[in-house]
């Protein structure tokens, strides 16, 4: 399902050799400080270059799309994929959010500006942006599901072709004020006339005078058209199981609706047989699937 | 063809060229191994415990390396890829032929794994014909045998007090010009057919797999799997003796200033295999583990890359602890299919 040029680049000869990064910039995401938003430069600019699986080398610089993911290496600690945050219109460094969970993510939470990580990618697919062309995007988030549709959005606004994509609806939501990410992209983009921004926390806190509800109930009350529209879902599942059935009722078919899975992964190039659902690997394969593609594997995940 | 008592000669002479890797006994157990000397070599054998892809794919391999610099890790340094030209000796056909599997999951698709390719690019397989196949032995259940040459570059077969030789690839066919050997003659031609159909006549009788994957393909919510999966205890020998099962995973090790990172064999069979660091399991029980087993082999597999994941060689059913048996298994699924199909036509 990839329509433009897919980067494979990863390191020239060998894919599990990842490129050594530095830590540019750390911030808290959330109010509890369980996410941090890491900004990585290259340390050898020239990986910035892309090569092809078979070794070719050729430009533009470590390029990727947005809804695609990286392996990121703690040295001594492992190797976990996370999805870019940043877009490619962000020059100068690549951004990921990472949620502290287990062994690489807290040894990276402990990490400051200045040390190294590794970085092994872009991996995976991407966002249908051929597909979405010419249509309304609905863009629906949950939580700290937002990264990679932190990258979309950036994208869709950035790119210099936002005339190329209809009305743009973003519906994110958290349960607490503290647990949305980006708050200063999500100002800035509430200030914005492209744009139409609906934040929403789970429950009513003095001071929040913006929505108050589940994602799925507030995506029913702002009832985006489903006519040539085109929705990206991601979110904890039981925010997707609940906003599907909404989006079949407001007139979304499976093939206008895509969402980004996850699984455990190790090597992240489709070898070491654990990320499948069916019989196609989420690193691979996916991470973007639609629900159409959905519906024909099982419901393992 | 080559007289037996001849043969510990010939493997010398290649052994100047050439790292000879055979059956050998270790610990009172069969397993390929690297040879010192070719008298080693034991070819009287029904199969090795383990299969040969730890050739091509160790149990445990280093990656790469990286450097501790004060209380900072830097660079990760690749490691030098095993070059060494390297005789596969004495493989049995069904092993010879899992080799074009794994050949697909690490060279095709969109990423080399460099590790493998070294391996297998400089190594040469020579088979043997298997003349004794086992009660646990089901080759023949994927349209091949215990004579069958694919995926080998040489195929050794029984002639008596010789062995046939025989240039499958045509990298066989360059080794074996160089050495200059007989040709076979008609009593010993005679004498290779009559054990070929001896061997033949030893295979019991097994329901082709052809055709299951799209039996499992309906079967993804059958009960089966909890009801199959019942007494496996998750220890995981299936997959480790298995020639065709491939999962690993990559691991970092702390070492006095800085690491490795390493490659290890992995098991579906493992509660923690698919576990997420949330704590979430997409596969939360040993019937979800035994179906993914399953399914992967005899329907992902062939879906992806037209070959199933299984080469028949028994060794899953002969290691066993519970004595699980994979034809049961696919016995099962075809009772199951039978029944749902069954169950459509009566509603």
């Amino acid at each position: 399902m990839s329509d433009t040029q897919l980067c494979t680049c990863v390191h020239a000869a060998n894919p599990y050799l990842p490129m050594n990064m530095v830590i540019q910039r750390v911030v808290d995401e959330t109010d509890d400080r369980t996410i941090k938003s890491f900004d990585l430069a290259f340390v050898h600019p020239e990986d910035g270059g892309e090569y092809s699986s078979r070794g070719e080398y050729s430009s533009p610089r470590f390029s990727y799309v947005p809804g695609q993911f990286c392996e990121l290496s703690i040295f001594g600690q492992g190797e976990a994929p996370f999805g870019i945050a940043s877009s490619p219109t962000e020059k100068g460094f690549v951004r990921f959010t990472v949620k502290k969970a287990g062994v690489v993510t807290s040894k990276l939470h402990s990490l400051k500006p200045g040390d190294n990580i590794g970085l092994r990618g872009p991996l995976g697919n991407h966002f249908p942006l051929e597909f979405m062309r010419g249509k309304n995007i609905v863009v629906i988030g949950g939580g700290f599901a937002f990264t990679t549709l932190r990258s979309l959005i950036v994208y869709l606004l950035e790119s210099g072709e936002r005339d190329q994509f209809g009305k743009i609806t973003v519906i994110y939501g958290a349960r607490t004020p503290g647990l949305l990410m980006y708050q200063q992209d999500l100002a800035a983009w509430e200030a914005r006339d492209d744009i139409e921004m609906v934040q929403t926390i789970d429950v009513a806190v003095p001071g929040w005078t913006r929505r108050v509800g589940f994602v799925p109930n507030v995506t029913e009350q702002v009832a985006p058209t489903a006519v040539n529209s085109v929705a990206i879902i991601c979110g904890p599942p039981i925010m997707i199981r609940f906003t599907l059935p909404v989006m079949t009722k407001l007139g979304f078919q499976k093939e206008q609706i895509y969402t980004s899975l996850e699984n455990r992964m190790k090597c992240g190039i489709g070898k070491c047989g654990r990320c499948n659902v069916g019989n196609k690997y989420v690193c691979l394969d996916g991470p973007v699937f639609s629900m159409a593609e959905l519906a024909e594997l099982p419901p393992e995940y | 063809m080559i007289a037996k008592e001849r043969l510990g000669a010939m493997l010398s002479d290649l052994m100047r060229r050439y790292r000879l890797i055979a059956p050998v006994q270790h610990a009172g157990e069969l397993r390929f191994s690297e040879v010192a000397s070719p008298e080693e070599v034991v070819l009287d054998y029904r199969n090795t415990a383990k299969a040969p892809k730890a050739t091509f794919f160790p149990q445990t391999e280093c990656m790469m390396r990286f450097e501790q610099q004060l209380d900072r890790f830097n660079e990760l340094r690749g490691v030098p890829l095993d070059t060494t030209p390297t005789l596969l000796f004495g493989v049995r056909p069904c092993d010879a032929r899992s080799f074009l599997l794994l050949d697909k999951i690490f060279l095709g698709q969109q990423y080399l794994d460099p590790y493998y390719q070294a391996r297998r690019e400089n190594t040469l397989v020579v088979s043997l014909a298997c003349d004794h196949p086992r009660q646990t032995c089901f080759c023949h259940a994927f349209e091949s045998g215990p004579y069958d040459r694919t995926g080998t570059d040489i195929l050794l077969r029984d002639g008596g007090d010789v062995y046939l030789v025989e240039a499958v690839s045509e990298r066989g066919a360059e080794l074996l010009a160089g050495l200059a050997l007989p040709l076979a003659d008609g009593a010993h031609r005679v004498k290779a057919a009559e054990i070929e159909a001896q061997a033949l006549a030893r295979l019991g009788e097994v329901e082709p797999v052809k055709g299951i994957e799209a039996m499992l393909a309906l079967l993804f919510d059958s009960p089966i799997w909890a009801e199959v999966s019942e007494k496996c205890l998750a220890c995981g020998t299936c997959t480790y003796v298995c020639p065709e099962c491939h999962c690993f995973n990559i691991e970092d090790r702390l070492l006095a200033h800085g690491g490795e990172r390493v490659r290890g064999w992995d098991s579906c069979m493992y509660p923690t295999f698919t576990q997420h660091a949330s704590g979430h399991n997409p596969r939360p029980d040993q019937g979800a583990r035994w179906r993914q087993r399953t399914m992967h082999k005899f329907e992902y597999l062939p879906r992806n890359a037209a070959l199933y994941g299984c080469v028949g060689c028994g060794r899953c059913i002969l290691s066993c602890p519970v004595r699980l048996d994979i034809r049961h298994v696919l016995r099962r699924v075809r009772t199951a299919y039978a029944e749902k199909s069954a169950a459509k036509v009566t509603a």
